[in-house]
């Protein structure tokens, strides 16, 4: 891959974040309900101290003015103040994203990993029995009420089997122990809301990964190295999977936008502290610069992850123009 | 008479159509595709032998079948390799096998992995059967090969992928992945029909000298005669997974005697004037392999049927020496 | 994937696992487990900033880390916290307040009248917090000495004693400017409070340590967790486990999952808050209501039209009370009960003989009333999109109406949305909200006085009689005439009706008893946590954890065995009974003499001071089989020294009032003593229920009372004064 490529790629990813952030300051000034009285809960306020209160947040200026104090704020990494908290908007947004991060990191490999095997199998031996089980599944799986399928999940493995927690991301007396002690609790406390989410993802990628794979294999080079003598293994391995991962790639960073809002769900079963269900209280409360801040972070994620996916074509597939 | 590399009988290949779950229940007959309904021929060492026909007729799938490319369901007879039943070989007779036995395909990109360098293209059979004692020697074989298959000099392309070649340089990279096991026996389907007609006779003459030099055969298989007329030893003409006309190539080319053998030689072109033939003029469409017409396969488009031909199969009867025909007329 | 792949990526996975397990085996320090109070909840704080905060959730907060001059006890009333005791000038406009001295605030600093003084003033200059309506009246404080403050009100307040304002720590807040006091974030509140602050993960929990050094003796548990939960059924879910202790604010809905287990205490009661269906009350002719609704013989009308059993039973699954008036019957001093002849049930011909008489009439025959101009009507009625409860009410609503002709509009939005259909220019015709309200009844009239119009009145309903009414009465300190008062505020709002009351509140709370004891309801058969007190959370215990049924004679002096008793004016008591072998302290080595006295401890006591024989049958309480003092429970009850309540229960954990003390003694003397014409304590009329036994028990010797002559016979006995008590039965 050349510098090129390279750069022309980061250039363009750096384009689409801007021309994100144009939109997403001015999207969330069109939305009904005037912040200030968001803002200021009291209701008893003198007309004084909301006026003070609006200088403070900038709502008294005219809009590009704003927007001109938003930008440079941006540059220092000043994402503005959360009108519910009261606090950095950054700040927020960073306590949550760690978990949101390990929910999002571990669903998605567990759905990738799960759905690629479950792909692999299905389009191996298609038109048998195993396929039209595993495409059963993968279907029933992507259909399934996300929300539902978390109740039911806690009410299997937490409550009647008792092998896992019923939500939180910790046990409340270990919030005091030690990094080393919380870890492994973190961990057991991931498991049901990993697997929830992974379930409902898995889905989508058993059937690309299953449909790009019979296309794969009917491709003459793939007689050519069984022909050659090659085990079904190495055909597998060689021939086939690097082929027909390309499609899965571009549903991966696809998804990964999604799914850091769309664990919302599964957030909100498990209780897990994520950024889904920031973003609700957020935009319950019509909490501008924090809606913002989040939209911003999610814009970053996807374009970020599509620009990976795009330098990770040209390592899979050489037929890639420059 | 050379000795006789493979040998077929009776060969079937039969696809199964996929029938829904219901029908397949409910006991309903399977449709079946019968692409190779029993055909019988033999070939010898440093022979080339054409298998010539339409598009559908069998003759690629008798090409895989052949390799043992095919679901082994599907295929039922008796497939000789030197002697030793294809059909029933063990995994590491089979793997010798793959070492002896290659193939060519019509579609030059396609049969080559887009994402492997020529070089990777070239030398994976060596480490599949490890037959390479070092780095060192596999850059050797591989320079080596693609030298043979007419690729100089051969560092330019080592690192190149299939989409930086042009048609013709495709097919010498897997003509030279198939000789660097050094096989005795080669399937060629269709092997310059995708490429460009000054490509062409290169290519050809490249197969010919590695079957002078190597005493290479050749299962030639195409839809051009006049290629069968250029290369061939012996030729069969299949129609609808039966062979209608077999035996030495210029019997069969210049004096053929089945209704559709005499239609397909009318089309070639020849730079000889017109000897006095009985002009042959197909009718009716191509045919469809799942519903084979009843009687002569050929009946519904044949000039002059009979109406035994309706009725009942002509088998291949022997008109002079090696050279059979299977029609009522006969 | 090749098998040796395969085999790969197996062993690091068992790797992985093997030292994450082997991570969670090693051993932290070797201490015992800390155990803590652990609370589910779906309400969050919003803010640990009492000037901010809006959310009961960061109220309840406050309750816990800060203490007010005055708290409430388990019956709601005033009681001495930081404050210990407290005067009233003749002429009732000068409190003198006398502090207790020695409280340290968490950080170690000492608690001071300053602080008092500072808090107040900041308060009042600032009109910040919710708070700031409780302080209304008061001109000035003033700190006379290092444990006396004195406040001057410019009329008599009658709430001064309701006042729950935290007081907060001077030398901590003095530096924060007044005009950045709302950004504030209060991260790391010191308060004097039974529990110091832990930690508040948004969304998470926030985890309150108990404060060893509390004036009352520290809280039996190590602390208090509240785990914030997404989801209600994941919450139940949660208490069957047995990961939360407890679990607030259940819908009906969870029931069912957690009623086969007995370990579970249900406990359903009715809030301080009602559920009202608001009309546009605005008269300024800048209001984009509707003018029929200012008729109030049509809002009238509509309270007929409406059948609030079925709502209840339909919306609200069951959970809920037909409302009447302002003031819940949670309160029964302050609520009032509409006459016969007032109250307005389900009567859907008297709703349509009102809208007749208002004017509003079919005219075109399409079933529906147009107004008194002739106009078609259409009643635009908002709807909280959270609340899927009030939703399906308001559709009902909707129905019961058109029955009587009156079309309405339902329009669902979300309560930012709905806040700005009311404040900006009243474009609303009807919605559905509620309200929560505190001990005094004031904070819930206030809503409704034209001085609130534009921030809490949201119908904007003006009544001047109303408003002077409501003035008044927090000016009234007889109780008596202050009730008068307020009963004829809400007969006059009853008859205006800018909130037809659709029903008062109830919740379910629910407790693991198999895991904690010790949490008894309030006022009866109130709440248990969100009480408006914190008593439940010092009483709260670890189960089984109570002093264990037999006393082992101790000769050592109990001065030296029990650091808490030293220099306690019960001490002599005390040690009497511990050396009978009567009473034990706890197994942490403190006796806890100002901490209350339960049922079940007192009942051990006379039992075994008296030695009661004990009962072959078990007693046939719900509550008592498998309590420790079961035995003594069945002696007692056997002897009729006790009976237990109408509901079956025994309530064996839960605090003895001295009036309920008395009782108990005197009939274990089995005394009856003379019933004096004038009573000897001020607070003990002749209609007091335990006139009788209290007199007896005066007479007997067992009982003093205060200096002041009052006997507070409801007042919560302590562990010391019951031990007091008992000490001078005769034959001791």
């Amino acid at each position: 891959m050349t510098r090129r490529y390279f750069f022309s790629k980061l250039f363009q990813a750096l384009l689409t974040i801007l021309i994100i952030l144009v939109m997403n300051y001015f999207l969330f000034r069109v939305m009904p309900g005037d912040p200030v009285s968001m803002l200021v809960r009291n209701p008893r306020m003198s007309p004084e101290a909301t006026q003070k209160v609006a200088e403070m947040f900038g709502l008294d200026k005219p809009w590009y003015q704003q927007f001109g104090i938003y930008l440079i704020n941006l540059t220092s990494g000043n994402l503005g103040t959360s009108f519910i908290y009261k606090k950095p908007v950054g700040g927020i947004i960073m306590e949550r994203f760690l978990a949101t991060m390990l929910l999002t990191v571990a669903a998605e490999a567990l759905a990738i990993l799960g759905g690629a095997l479950l792909g692999i199998i299905a389009a191996w031996k298609r038109g048998k029995r195993v396929d039209v089980a595993a495409l059963g599944f993968a279907l029933v799986t992507y259909a399934m009420p996300t929300f539902w399928l978390g109740i039911l999940m806690v009410a299997l493995f937490a409550v009647t089997l008792r092998w896992f927690p019923t939500s939180g991301m910790l046990t409340p007396t270990l919030s005091m122990a030690g990094f080393w002690q919380r870890l492994p609790d973190t961990l057991w406390h991931l498991v049901l809301p990993g697997v929830t989410l992974a379930l409902v993802l898995l889905g989508e990628y058993a059937l690309i990964m299953r449909n790009a794979l019979i296309d794969v294999l009917t491709e003459d080079y793939i007689t050519t190295a069984r022909a050659k003598g090659a085990s079904e293994g190495r055909v597998l391995r060689r021939h086939a999977l690097p082929n027909a991962m390309i499609p899965m790639v571009t549903l991966i960073a696809l998804n990964l936008g999604f799914t850091i809002t769309g664990a919302l769900q599964v957030e909100t079963v498990f209780s897990w502290p994520g950024l889904g269900r920031l973003m609700y209280d957020a935009l319950a409360g019509r909490d501008y610069p924090l809606l913002q801040g989040i939209f911003l972070i999610t814009a970053i994620a996807v374009v970020g992850a599509n620009f990976l996916s795009d330098l990770t074509y040209r390592f899979l597939d050489p037929r890639v123009k420059e | 008479m050379a000795p006789e590399i493979l040998r077929v009988e009776e060969l079937k290949v039969h696809f199964p159509l996929r029938s829904s779950f219901l029908q397949g229940k409910s006991g309903a007959v399977k449709k079946v595709v019968r692409a190779v309904d029993g055909i019988s021929f033999s070939i010898g060492e440093g022979e080339v032998f054409a298998l010539v026909g339409e598009s559908g007729c069998g003759k690629t799938t008798t090409g895989k079948a052949v390799l043992d490319l095919l679901e082994p369901d599907c295929v039922s007879g008796k497939i000789e390799f030197f002697g030793q039943d294809l059909l029933r070989m063990k995994a590491t007779e089979m793997k010798q096998f793959r070492r002896r036995a290659q193939m060519i395909f019509q579609d030059p990109y396609q049969s080559l992995n887009p994402r492997e360098t020529v070089y990777d293209i070239v030398s994976e059979p060596l480490a599949i059967h490890r037959l390479a004692k070092s780095e060192a020697d596999r850059r050797e074989r591989v320079a080596a090969s693609l030298e043979n298959a007419g690729l100089k000099p051969t560092e330019d392309y080592l690192d190149r992928y299939p989409h930086e070649l042009s048609g013709g340089q495709r097919q010498r990279v897997a003509i030279a992945a198939a000789l660097i096991l050094e096989p005795l026996f080669l399937v060629a389907d269709e092997p310059v029909s995708m490429l460009d007609v000054s490509v062409r006779a290169d290519i050809l003459k490249l197969m010919v000298s590695l079957r002078d030099r190597y005493r290479i055969s050749y299962l030639f298989i195409t839809h051009d005669l006049a290629l069968a007329w250029v290369l061939a030893d012996h030729a069969a003409i299949m129609y609808l997974g039966k062979i209608v006309e077999v035996g030495p190539a210029e019997a069969v080319i210049q004096k053929p005697r089945h209704p559709y053998s005499q239609a397909l030689v009318e089309v070639m072109p020849r730079s000889e004037p017109r000897a006095a033939r009985p002009r042959v003029i197909l009718r009716g469409e191509a045919p469809n392999p799942v519903q084979i017409p009843s009687g002569c396969r050929f009946h519904p488009r044949c000039p002059i049927p009979l109406p035994r031909c309706k009725e009942d199969e002509p088998a291949l009867e022997e008109l002079e020496s090696g050279h059979r025909a299977a029609c009522w007329r006969l | 994937m090749t098998r040796a792949l395969w085999k790969q990526a197996m062993v690091w996975l068992l790797a992985l696992a093997l030292i994450g397990g082997g991570l969670g085996l090693v051993p932290g320090q070797a201490v015992a487990e800390p155990r803590y109070l652990t609370i589910g909840t779906t309400e969050d704080l919003d803010s640990l900033n009492p000037f901010v905060a809006y959310e009961r959730a960061s109220f309840e907060a406050f309750l816990l880390i800060y203490d007010s001059l005055v708290s409430f006890d388990r019956n709601l009333e005033p009681q001495a916290s930081l404050a210990q005791s407290w005067e009233r000038s003749a002429d009732d406009l000068t409190w003198t307040f006398h502090l207790r001295s020695g409280v340290k605030w968490h950080d170690g600093q000492p608690f001071t009248s300053r602080d008092v003084k500072f808090t107040y003033n900041l308060i009042l200059e600032t009109g910040l917090g919710l708070n700031a309506e409780f302080l209304r009246g008061i001109e000035s404080v003033e700190a006379k000495d290092e444990l006396t403050v004195v406040i001057k009100t410019s009329e008599p307040k009658a709430n001064m004693l309701l006042n729950p304002t935290p007081i907060l720590p001077e030398h901590l807040w003095k530096d924060v400017p007044s005009t950045e006091l709302e950004m504030y974030a209060n991260d790391n509140p010191v308060g004097t409070g039974p529990f110091k602050f832990g930690e508040w993960k948004k969304s998470e929990r926030l985890r309150l340590d108990a404060n060893q050094e509390y004036f009352r003796g520290p809280p039996r548990m190590d602390g208090v967790f509240f785990l914030i939960y997404a989801n209600r059924d994941t919450m139940a879910q949660s208490l069957l486990v047995g990961e939360i202790d407890v679990a607030l604010n259940l819908f009906p809905s969870q029931l069912k999952g957690l009623q086969g287990d007995p370990g579970i205490w249900l406990h359903g009661f009715e809030e301080n808050g009602f559920t009202e269906l608001a009309f546009n009350c605005w008269t300024d002719p800048s209001s984009k209501g509707n003018p029929v609704l200012l008729d109030k013989r049509v809002r009238q009308a509509l309270e007929w039209a409406i059948d609030k059993q079925e709502i209840i039973a339909l919306a609200l699954e069951g959970e809920g009370n037909p409302g009447t008036t302002l003031i819940p019957p949670t309160d029964p001093f302050w609520h009032y009960q509409p006459t016969p002849g007032e109250l307005r049930s389900y009567d859907p011909a008297k709703a349509n003989a009102l809208l007749d008489a208002a004017g509003c009439k079919d005219i075109n025959g399409d079933k529906m009333r147009e107004d008194p101009s002739g106009n078609p009507l259409k009643l635009r009625f908002l709807l909280r999109s959270e609340n899927t409860q009030e939703v399906k009410a308001g559709q009902m609503i909707k129905s019961y109406l058109q029955k009587v002709g009156l079309d309405t509009e339902l329009e669902t939005v979300d309560d930012g949305a709905l806040n700005d259909r009311i404040f900006q220019g009243a474009d609303f015709d009807m919605f559905i909200w509620g309200w929560g309200g505190d001990v005094d009844p004031s904070t819930l009239l206030n809503i409704l006085t034209s001085g609130q119009i534009g921030t809490n009145n949201d119908c904007y309903y003006g009544n001047p009689i109303f408003d002077a009414l409501v003035v008044k009465q927090a000016t009234l300190i007889d109780p008596s005439s202050r009730q008068d008062a307020v009963w004829e505020a809400q007969r006059i709002l009853y008859e205006d009706l800018p909130y037809c009351i659709l029903c008062y509140d109830t919740s379910i709370q629910a407790v693991r008893k198999d895991k904690v004891e010790g949490i008894v309801p309030v006022i009866g058969d109130g709440a248990l946590f969100y009480a408006n007190t914190a008593e439940n959370y010092l009483s709260a215990a670890p189960a089984g954890s109570t002093p264990s049924p037999t006393p082992t004679p101790s000769s050592t002096p109990t001065a030296l065995v029990f650091p808490d008793l030293a220099g306690h004016w019960a001490a002599p008591a005390v040690t009497k009974l511990v050396s009978l072998g009567l009473v034990k302290g706890f197994p942490d080595g403190s006796f806890r003499p100002d901490a209350p006295i339960t049922r079940a401890e007192l009942v051990t006591m006379l039992v075994r001071a008296k030695t009661l024989p004990a009962s072959p049958i078990a007693a046939a309480f719900s509550d008592a089989n498998g309590h420790w003092a079961a035995a003594s429970i069945a002696a007692a009850v056997q002897a009729g020294v006790v009976t237990g309540y109408p509901d079956g229960t025994f309530q064996p954990d839960r605090p003895v009032t001295r009036a309920e003390e008395a009782a108990m003694i005197v009939r274990l003397e089995g005394a009856a003593g003379g019933t004096p014409e004038v009573p000897s304590f001020a607070d003990v009329p002749l209609e007091y229920w335990g006139f009788g036994s209290i007199e007896t028990a005066k007479t007997m010797g067992l009982i003093t009372g205060y200096p002041d002559g009052t006997f507070h016979p409801d007042q919560t006995s302590t562990r010391g004064e019951a031990c007091s008590m008992v000490s001078r039965l005769p034959g001791l």
